[in-house]
């Protein structure tokens, strides 16, 4: 008698935890979709993620202290294709003034000298990394990521917000 | 009256539980700091040297003195509720020879976090795909950022709970004039009335279970992590 009165217990409190974490999961949902839609603004998404990671291919090939070029390589000519099409997804009104959920600063559109200037550097930089993948030498490899590494984070510091 | 309740200092904390505590706020602070200023080098192994802490703690919690261990401090939930609900707001009533049934829930309830958070931040990927965690090379890199993420989530959590914690020392400062800090410093309170028979463990066996847990994140970090 006492153990199934304890096992109902057991169950009903369990609900409560489910219905508390879905509660709690739907809020964070709710949060995370609010903003409008803008189709350059997921466009622009999806070519950093893309970014991201093939440059985490690149990385995780150096770690290995041994780079499979196989993976090496197409994932460095992504980065070179996709970093130049940067250029094309910041235009005027893609910013936060959108509505669209971006960490996109207002600092690209009034100081577009200086944010050209950071995204010239990261296209070189991708460039020069895409040229050395093909011959397999890791110093150079991880010299030219390391570069390209510090063009990301040179232009986020001033211009994405954390 | 006196002669009834007897006031005496009495030893309540070993020395192992107090030195990790006090590593462990200092090691928070610097896992903070170290994410906030991009030192990721020193974030990692700020987190190894967490896991390391919270692994010691686990274990001593099974072998080390008697106000260490889970078995003292985890009471069931009618025992929580009956503390809540008579004792915690009545100063001069009773106090507890370490946590009390409430507080060593919270005790659990940090540890998980802790424990969770580093396993996250094994996983963590930066948002240009170029630094991460020892074991992010085994995820893709959307589920990377989604521990990297969460790993920012569970650290607002982790302050919450360090707030509550602040926040229920000042309130056993203020309501039942207890001193909690000065116990966690000094290892030992005011006590009145039967003394509590406490056994303490040697801070030796405290060593060896902290090398053996250094050790084993030493080994799967060094063996299967790649920086």
């Amino acid at each position: 008698m006492e153990g199934m009165k304890m096992a109902g217990s057991r169950v009903k409190s369990g609900m409560r935890i489910a219905i508390v974490l879905a509660l709690v999961a739907g809020g964070l949902a709710a949060c995370s979709e609010s903003g409008t839609e803008n189709a350059t603004v997921t466009e622009r998404k999806a070519n950093f993620k893309a970014i991201g990671g093939a440059f985490k291919i690149v990385t995780d090939e150096i770690k290995t202290g041994n780079p499979d070029l196989e993976k090496v390589r197409p994932a460095a000519h992504e980065l070179a294709t996709r970093t130049a099409l940067i250029k094309d997804y910041f235009p005027a009104g893609s910013g936060p003034e959108s509505g669209a959920k971006t960490k996109a600063k207002a600092a690209i559109w009034t100081n577009q000298a200086e944010f050209a200037k950071h995204r010239d550097a990261a296209v070189a930089a991708a460039a020069e990394l895409d040229s050395v993948a093909g011959k397999g030498d890791l110093a150079e490899l991880t010299r030219g990521s390391e570069a390209l590494g510090k063009t990301c984070k040179d232009c986020h510091t001033p211009f994405r917000e954390k | 009256m006196a002669a009834m309740f007897p006031t005496a200092r009495i030893r309540l904390w070993d020395l192992p539980v107090r030195l990790f505590h006090w590593a462990l706020v200092a090691l928070i602070v610097c896992a903070w700091w170290t994410a906030e200023n991009h030192l990721i080098s020193w974030h990692r192994l700020t987190g190894y040297t967490i896991l390391t802490l919270v692994l010691f703690r686990i274990v001593w919690g099974f072998v080390g003195s008697t106000t260490a261990r889970f078995s003292h401090f985890l009471r069931g939930p009618g025992a929580v509720g009956a503390y809540v609900g008579g004792h915690m707001f009545r100063r001069g009533s009773p106090g507890h020879a370490g946590h009390n049934p409430l507080g060593g829930w919270s005790v659990v309830a940090m540890l998980g976090l802790l424990l969770l958070q580093v396993l996250l931040g094994f996983f963590s990927v930066d948002v240009d795909g170029l630094e991460s965690g020892p074991f992010a090379y085994l995820v893709s890199f959307d589920t990377g950022r989604w521990a990297a993420e969460t790993h920012e989530l569970v650290f607002n959590l982790l302050l919450a709970l360090i707030g509550l914690h602040v926040l229920a020392i000042l309130f056993y400062r203020v309501v039942r004039g207890e001193n909690l800090v000065g116990a966690m410093v000094s290892g030992s309170r005011r006590w009145t009335g039967t003394a509590p028979i406490l056994r303490f463990t040697s801070p030796l066996l405290a060593l060896v279970v902290l090398a053996g847990a250094a050790l084993l994140v030493w080994a799967v970090v060094g063996l299967f992590g790649k920086v």
